[in-house]
């Protein structure tokens, strides 16, 4: 909330926040803390890059957990280390007044802004599915792309179409790559996928690119550091998918006491991310934590897709066997007499050596002191 | 080290009570042959549910504990400058660097792809993150380190020896005496870090150990009470090799010796209760099964150990001290088996004790260990003895 209040009154980042957002920003990144001071170099230079963000199909769910997010809090990203040029949730200004400003800083900041989409782009009936200030969405991004550093698509809807683009996609969305390419512009496009995606996944990816650079991409353009690893393979219940505990049913024993979720349809077996590790709203929590399968909304073909308790495919683990080994047999091995025999006879040697030698001590002692 | 006036003890090796262990060990030996021809399962009761038995607990963890004298010792005679338990330290560090040479031995025989053990030795096979990983690699270090801290022993023996190798060892001698200081710091360094990490091993089989004995302060807890079994070890030691302890000035230090056991046993057991009672897991000390019955044993024990020493006057009679020092590292060695095996439940349903072969081969091991002690301190000059 303390950010909440900054942003309206528009003070100044104290050190110790200052601090405290270089340092998470660089353990979200898995970055070592050596790099905590050039980080802070980085937050504190004067001139702030500048920032268009872009609404196209979309909630504005992605805009909301990010200003939501807490520990870095996202809104000294927007006001202390970038300049946000445009954003239509949280510019005060309207109408001509913000469109004149989105003209402006395209020219002031030609080749240099950073562009962020949010929300799919239609492609059918011309694109009049979406249109602001009377240009569709397809002009608008070809227009501030072309002019853009590099662009990141936030949201699964900008990074793969999401939500608009489940069948039968009435209005033809698409990802911003897509769409890009279609339009033959060619610009570094990162995606931050998700349905949200991450908040600290997105800042990191801000300040990686201006620390660094694009950071390292897969295949599908999402940076590495976030969506490098298969959710399945950093669950908290993948021991439980291991030994074969599965939930069956919502509310049944194995659901209670916390086993894996795959048979209730959990998409982690397919989905890359890393929302076990990094968790929503501040306090580590994310779907499967709190007992709901993981529905892939990361992934394309998987997330809004696949039918919600369909069981997922296996992307790298094999599919488990229908029935799993019992511990009846290995572990419950008959105790046999002679062991018992044999423990019980070591155990009262060793008790019987002990009493012997120290009644001996405590006769020897007695008499030492007849002695005396 | 040179300062301690330690002599062989001499005499025959092969006393009655030698060879009966030589039968026990032989047993050992043979099931050890079995277990690398046919495997572990043929001579074990172990199985993915409870992959560490009896080889793993008791020749591994608490044979490890049990002989923690050479850092018990080493810490009061080195970090607090006690010079006059320095007599002590000799036994200690021998038991110590037995213990842990058989516990490392034991890895080789309860590793199921033991060949597998040697890539530990790779840098670039490291894992950083895990315990197991810090705790072989501090226990290898530590055998390296009390091979160095006894070696003036071996050196002493050869006392006799001319020509060029006498050369060798004087300056072998010398220069081990000028670095004592170094190896001992890691003699007491390593301990710190693979007992504490043991305890870090049961904090990561989480909920597989009953709350009776799983608690944050695990690590802790195992490096307190590993010292304590250390001091055990220690006086247990000395009063049954030596026969100066008749002496009231040796039984003075004994005395001390136990007092230091006292406090650390009696830190380790208000640790030990105030989790129990803070985590709320004392109802199921009240539940009659096998592990409440086990948590009292070790309660009683460690009290019964504590009582036994409890002040100075009760402390200089070498029964007290010699029967309590027995009851605490037998407090300590049943907290160790209630960890790892009798409060350990990975799956409902899953028992586990172990197999007559299974028993031999830790029997076997234990008796090969004591042979070899009596063997070194009868021909090396570990033995202080006192000059009258």
């Amino acid at each position: 909330m303390a950010g909440n209040r900054r942003m309206v009154l528009n003070k100044p980042m104290n050190r110790r926040d200052f601090m405290k957002l270089s340092a998470t920003t660089a353990a979200v990144l898995g970055l070592s803390t050596a790099v905590v001071p050039d980080l802070c170099q980085a937050f504190a230079k004067k001139e702030k890059p500048a920032v268009i963000w872009l609404h196209f199909q979309e909630c504005t769910g992605c805009t909301e957990s990010l200003l939501r997010s807490t520990e870095p809090d996202v809104a000294d990203l927007i006001l202390n280390i970038i300049s946000l040029e445009y954003h239509e949730t949280l510019f005060a200004a309207s109408g001509h007044q913000i469109e004149d400003n989105l003209v402006r800083a395209m020219e002031r900041y030609r080749n240099k802004y950073v562009l962020v989409v949010e929300g799919s782009i239609p492609t059918k009936a011309g694109g009049n599915y979406c249109t602001i200030s009377g240009q569709t969405a397809a002009s608008i991004l070809k227009k501030t792309a072309t002019n853009a550093a590099a662009i990141i698509a936030i949201g699964s809807c900008a990074a793969w179409g999401g939500i608009p683009s489940a069948g039968p996609n009435p209005t033809g969305a698409q990802g911003v790559l897509t769409t890009l390419n279609a339009m033959q512009i060619e610009k570094p496009v990162i995606n931050v996928p998700g349905c949200p995606p991450n908040p600290h996944n997105f800042l990191s990816t801000v300040v990686h690119y201006l620390m660094y650079g694009v950071p390292t991409l897969d295949s599908q353009n999402r940076p590495k550091f976030a969506y490098g690893t298969l959710i399945h393979d950093q669950c908290e219940r993948r021991a439980h998918f291991d030994s074969g505990r599965f939930a069956n049913a919502f509310g049944d024993e194995g659901h209670r006491k916390g086993y894996c979720l795959y048979k209730l349809g959990c998409k982690g077996p397919s989905t890359y991310g890393n929302c076990p590790e990094q968790g929503f709203n501040a306090e580590k929590r994310w779907p499967v934590s709190i007992g709901h399968p993981c529905f892939g909304c990361i992934e394309k073909g998987v997330g809004f897709t696949k039918p919600l308790f369909e069981v997922s495919d296996m992307v790298t683990t094999a599919t488990p066997p229908q029935v799993y080994p019992r511990p009846v047999e290995p572990g419950n091995k008959k105790i046999s007499p002679l062991a018992t025999g044999i423990a019980g006879a070591v155990l009262g040697s060793v008790v019987t050596a002990v009493a012997t030698k120290t009644i001996s001590l405590k006769n020897s002692e007695d008499d030492t002191h007849e002695d005396d | 080290m040179a300062h301690v006036n330690a002599k062989p003890l001499g005499g025959k090796i092969l006393t009655p009570s030698v060879i009966l262990m030589l039968f026990v060990a032989g047993a050992g030996i043979y099931f050890l042959f079995v277990r690398y021809i046919y495997g572990i399962g043929a001579v074990s009761n172990l199985s993915n549910y409870m992959p560490w038995g009896i080889w793993k607990v008791i020749n591994v963890i608490v044979g490890a504990a049990l002989v923690c004298g050479g850092y018990a010792c080493a810490f009061t005679v080195y970090l607090f400058n006690q010079g006059h338990y320095h007599r002590y330290v000799r036994p200690a560090l021998l038991i110590s660097l037995l213990g842990y040479s058989f516990a490392g031995f034991s890895l080789f025989y309860d590793v199921g792809r033991y060949w597998g053990l040697f890539n530990f030795l790779i840098p670039k096979y490291w894992q950083g993150n895990s315990v197991l990983f810090e705790v072989g690699l501090c226990v290898m270090t530590y055998i390296g380190v009390l091979s160095l801290e006894i070696a003036p022993a071996i050196i002493e023996k050869f006392s006799h020896v001319e020509g060029r190798l006498r050369v060798v060892l004087d300056k072998l001698y010398a220069f081990l005496d000028r670095f004592l200081f170094l190896i001992i710091s890691l003699g007491i360094l390593l301990p710190t870090m693979h007992q504490s990490g043991l305890g870090g091993l049961a904090v990561v089989m989480g909920q597989k150990i009953s709350p009776l004995w799983q608690s944050p302060l695990i690590s802790l807890h195992h490096l307190i009470s590993c010292m304590a079994m250390g001091y055990g070890c220690v006086i247990v030691t000395e009063m049954l090799v030596s026969h100066d302890y008749k002496e009231t000035q040796h039984m003075e230090i004994l005395s001390q010796l136990a007092k230091v056991m006292f406090m650390i046993m009696f830190v380790f057991l208000v640790l030990r209760m105030s989790e129990v009672l803070r985590s709320g897991a004392m109802a199921l000390a009240f539940k009659g099964n096998l592990d409440s019955i086990s948590f009292w044993t070790e309660m009683l024990l460690m009290v019964g150990g504590l009582w036994c020493v409890r002040n100075d006057q009760v402390r200089m009679k070498p029964n007290n001290i010699f029967l309590g020092s027995c009851l605490i590292m037998a407090a300590g060695s049943l907290y160790r088996l209630n960890v790892y095996i009798i409060g350990f439940h990975p799956v409902p349903g899953v028992t586990y004790f172990p197999s007559v072969p299974e028993l031999s081969i830790s029997l076997g091991m234990v008796c090969l260990q004591l042979i070899f002690f009596i063997m070194i301190i009868k021909t090396f000059p570990i033995i202080a003895k006192e000059r009258r």
